[in-house]
C-alpha cells in the first residue's frame, strides 16, 4: 500500500470521523430507546451487508447513490441506504407469521454515495408499524416521533404532514396520461415548483384544480388550508381524503401536539416507496430536514408478503448538529470530574487514588506523561475540567493532596479518606 | 426577529435583480456594487442581502446560509442541489446553448466523431448531454468566456448559456439546448419558517410580472 494514501492530503476523503459524537449519539440512542420501548417496540438490527438487487424493483429514489461492490464469489453486494427497505424484507421473509401488527425500531448506521463526504456514513434511529392499515398506527408513528424529538432536547421543531393520494386523486381527475404523472410527481419529489406548474397546465383541466396547481408550493396551513380546499371536494376520493385527514388533525390536537403540525400539500416524500400519508421534521437552525417517515404499504409486495406498514427515521447526526447550534447538549461523560497529577515525585498510590474516586461513580482521568505541574494544569484547563487532584509532599516528606478548583484557583489541602466520606 | 437573507447573484443580473426587489419594495439603497463588502441590509433590517457568485447560491441555500435567492436555471442543472423552485422571473432569460465555430462542419449532432472535444463551463450538463445522446467526446472545462477557447482551437464545439443571442457572427448554433428561466429559489426548512413572509414575497413579485406585461414564452420550453 502506498504511503500516500494515509497522508493528510487524503484526509477528507473517507466518510465522517467520529471522535467526539459516539458519546453524544450514545446520550440520544438511550433517550430514543426509552421512548420506543414505552410504545412497545422492540429493536431489529439488519446486515449492513446485503446481497445483491433488493432495491432494484421497489423504486427507491436514486438507486445510483448506493454502494454496490463484488463479493468473493462475484455476487453483487451494497450496503444498506436505509433500513426500512431492509425490514420489510426481512419481514417479508422471515417473520411472515409472526402475529401482527409489529412494532420494530432500530438505531443503526447507512450509507449514501451521493452525499456530502461528512454524511456517507449516517446515523439514524426510526421505527416502524408492520401489519396495520388504521390512521391509529399513523398517529402512533406521527406522536412518538414527536415524543422522541422532545425526549432527546429538541424544542424548537415542527411536523409537516402530507399525503400521496392527494397528488394522485388530482392528476386522475385532470386525466393526465401516465408518463405525464411521472414527469409530475419528480418535478414535486425535486421541488422543482416552476417547471411543475408550467408542465401541469399546458394541458386543459377544470379550473378548479388547475387553482390547486398553481398554487402548489404554498398548499401550508391546517383546517384554513383545508376549509379553501373545499371547492375540490365535489370530487368523490378527493373528499372521502380531506375528511379523513380532517378527522387526523382533530386526533392530533385532542392529543396536544396541535403546535407541532402543519399540513403541507406540497410533500410527496423523497422516496418512492410512500403510499398514504407522509411527514417531516424541522428544526429552525438546520436547513434540511432533521427527520422524516410516512405510510409504505406497497414495499412489503415487492419480497412477495402483501402488508401494510408505517415508519419513521430520525436522522441522529443532524440531530446533534441542531442540538450543538442551540448549545443545548450537556453531555454526561464528556468531561471529566477529576483530573489528578502530581509534582516532581510519582507516587505509588496516584493509581490507588483514582481508584477510590472512581469506585465512588466519578469520571476520573489520569496524568500519563512527564508534564510539569503547570504544564498539566493548562491541560485540565483546555479540557474544562473543574477539579483537579495534586498529589506532592509536605516539608516532612509525608503525601499530601491538594484539591484545585480551576474556576476559582483555590487550593485546599485535603485528607483523602476523610474527602471520599 | 431574524431577517430574511436573500442571496443575489453578482456579475450581469446584479442590477436588473436590485431593480426587481426595489419594485416589489426591499429597499437595496444600502448596496455598494463596487464594494469588496458581500453583505447587506436593507433599511427596516427586516432582509439580510447576501452577494455571492452565481455558481455559489444552490450550495448556500440547501445549506440554509441564505433562505431566498435568485439564480438562472443552468446553475442549478450544474450544481445538483436541492432546493425549491419558487417562481420564474420576467427578467434574466438566457438559453443554453451548443455551438461550433465558423471553420469546422460539423452542422448536426450526428457529425461529432469520437476525436471531438467540447468547451463547457458546464461539466456535468455537458456529460448528461452527451451522454444521453451517445456521443463519445471530450469535454474540457473551461471558464467563460468560452468563445475563446473556439477560437484558438482548443475545442471544436462548445456547450454554454447566452444571456442574449450569440456573441459572435463566427459562432454558429447547432443545438438549443434548453431555455433558461432566472428563478426565486427557497431553502425546503427557510420556506416553512417564513412561511407568511415569503408567501406575501411571491405574491409581490407575481403582481409585478403581470403588471411589467406578459412574458415573451417560448413554446418550445
Amino acid at each position: 500500500m502506498s504511503q500516500s494514501f494515509y497522508s493528510r492530503e487524503n484526509f477528507n476523503l473517507g466518510s465522517k470521523h467520529f471522535i467526539i459524537e459516539p458519546l453524544r449519539q450514545r446520550f440520544l440512542e438511550q433517550r430514543l430507546r426509552t421512548v420506543f420501548e414505552s410504545f412497545g417496540f422492540r429493536e431489529i438490527t439488519t446486515p449492513t451487508i446485503e446481497l445483491g438487487n433488493s432495491y432494484s424493483n421497489c423504486d427507491f429514489g436514486n438507486t445510483g447513490s448506493i454502494y454496490h461492490f463484488t463479493d468473493k464469489s462475484g455476487h453483487v453486494m451494497f450496503l444498506r441506504p436505509d433500513l426500512t427497505t431492509s425490514i420489510a424484507k426481512l419481514v417479508a421473509t422471515h417473520f411472515r407469521f409472526l402475529e401482527k401488527p409489529i412494532r420494530l425500531y432500530y438505531i443503526a448506521n447507512s450509507f449514501l454515495s451521493d452525499k456530502d463526504y461528512m454524511e456517507r456514513e449516517f446515523y439514524h434511529a426510526g421505527a416502524e408499524i408492520i401489519g396495520s392499515n388504521t390512521r391509529e398506527a399513523d398517529v402512533e408513528m406521527m406522536i412518538m416521533a414527536i415524543e422522541a424529538l422532545q425526549k432527546i432536547g429538541i424544542t424548537e421543531f415542527k411536523m409537516d404532514i402530507g399525503h400521496v393520494a392527494f397528488w394522485e386523486y388530482i392528476f386522475r381527475e385532470a386525466e393526465f396520461k401516465v408518463d405525464k404523472i411521472i414527469t409530475l410527481y419528480n418535478l414535486l419529489r425535486n421541488k422543482n415548483f416552476t417547471s411543475f406548474i408550467k408542465e401541469a397546465t399546458l394541458l386543459s383541466i377544470p379550473d378548479d384544480l388547475r387553482e390547486v396547481i398553481n398554487n402548489a408550493p404554498f398548499l401550508r396551513g391546517k383546517f384554513d388550508l383545508l376549509n379553501s380546499l373545499g371547492k375540490i371536494s365535489k370530487y368523490k376520493e378527493m373528499n372521502i381524503l380531506l375528511d379523513s385527514i380532517t378527522d387526523t388533525c382533530t386526533v392530533l390536537d385532542e392529543y396536544g401536539v396541535g403546535d407541532y403540525f402543519t399540513l403541507d400539500f406540497s410533500l410527496v416524500g423523497d422516496l418512492g416507496y410512500y403510499s398514504g400519508y407522509i411527514f417531516e421534521f424541522y428544526t429552525k437552525d438546520m436547513g434540511s430536514p432533521v427527520g422524516s417517515g410516512g405510510r409504505y404499504d406497497c414495499l412489503l409486495g415487492h419480497f412477495g408478503y402483501e402488508c401494510p406498514a408505517t415508519g419513521f427515521s430520525i436522522n441522529i447526526g443532524k440531530i446533534i448538529k441542531a442540538l450543538e447550534k442551540k448549545q443545548s447538549l450537556t453531555m454526561a461523560g464528556e468531561i471529566p470530574d477529576f483530573f489528578i497529577t502530581k509534582t516532581h515525585y510519582s507516587p505509588k498510590i496516584l493509581f490507588k487514588v483514582a481508584r477510590e474516586l472512581r469506585r465512588k461513580g466519578f469520571l476520573v482521568e489520569m496524568e500519563i506523561t512527564e508534564k510539569t505541574l503547570d504544564e498539566s494544569l493548562n491541560y485540565a484547563r483546555k479540557r474544562d475540567i473543574k477539579s483537579v487532584i495534586i498529589l506532592g509532599t509536605n516539608e516532612k516528606n509525608e503525601i499530601q493532596i491538594l484539591l484545585k478548583n480551576m474556576e476559582t484557583d483555590d487550593d485546599t489541602i485535603i485528607d483523602f479518606d476523610e474527602f471520599l466520606l | 426577529m431574524k431577517p430574511l437573507s436573500i442571496a443575489l447573484p453578482t456579475g450581469k443580473l446584479l442590477s436588473p435583480s436590485i431593480e426587481f426587489l426595489n419594485a416589489i419594495g426591499i429597499n437595496c439603497d444600502s448596496l455598494i456594487i463596487d464594494d469588496r463588502r458581500r453583505i447587506y441590509f436593507d433599511n427596516k433590517h427586516k432582509y439580510k442581502l447576501i452577494l455571492l457568485d452565481p455558481f455559489d447560491i444552490p450550495v448556500y441555500i440547501e445549506h440554509g446560509a441564505a433562505d431566498l435567492g435568485i439564480v438562472t436555471k443552468d446553475v442549478l442543472l450544474e450544481r445538483n442541489r436541492t432546493v425549491l423552485e419558487l417562481l420564474e422571473l420576467d427578467y434574466g432569460r438566457g438559453k443554453l446553448v451548443l455551438a461550433r465555430s465558423e471553420n469546422n462542419n460539423f452542422s448536426t449532432l450526428g457529425d461529432i466523431y469520437c476525436y471531438s472535444a467540447v468547451a463547457t463551463n458546464y461539466p456535468n450538463i455537458a456529460f448528461r448531454y452527451f451522454s444521453k445522446r451517445g456521443i463519445p467526446i471530450e469535454i474540457i472545462k473551461v471558464s467563460p468566456p468560452v468563445e475563446v477557447a473556439l477560437e484558438s482551437g482548443l475545442a471544436d464545439l462548445m456547450l454554454t448559456c447566452f444571456l442574449e443571442n450569440l456573441p459572435d457572427k463566427e459562432i454558429i448554433e447547432i443545438d438549443e439546448i434548453a431555455i433558461i428561466p432566472c428563478l426565486i429559489i427557497a431553502n425546503r426548512v427557510s420556506f416553512k419558517n417564513f412561511f407568511n413572509q415569503i408567501y406575501y414575497l411571491i405574491q409581490r413579485m407575481k403582481e409585478l410580472i403581470a403588471n411589467r406585461g406578459a412574458l415573451n414564452l417560448n413554446p418550445d420550453i
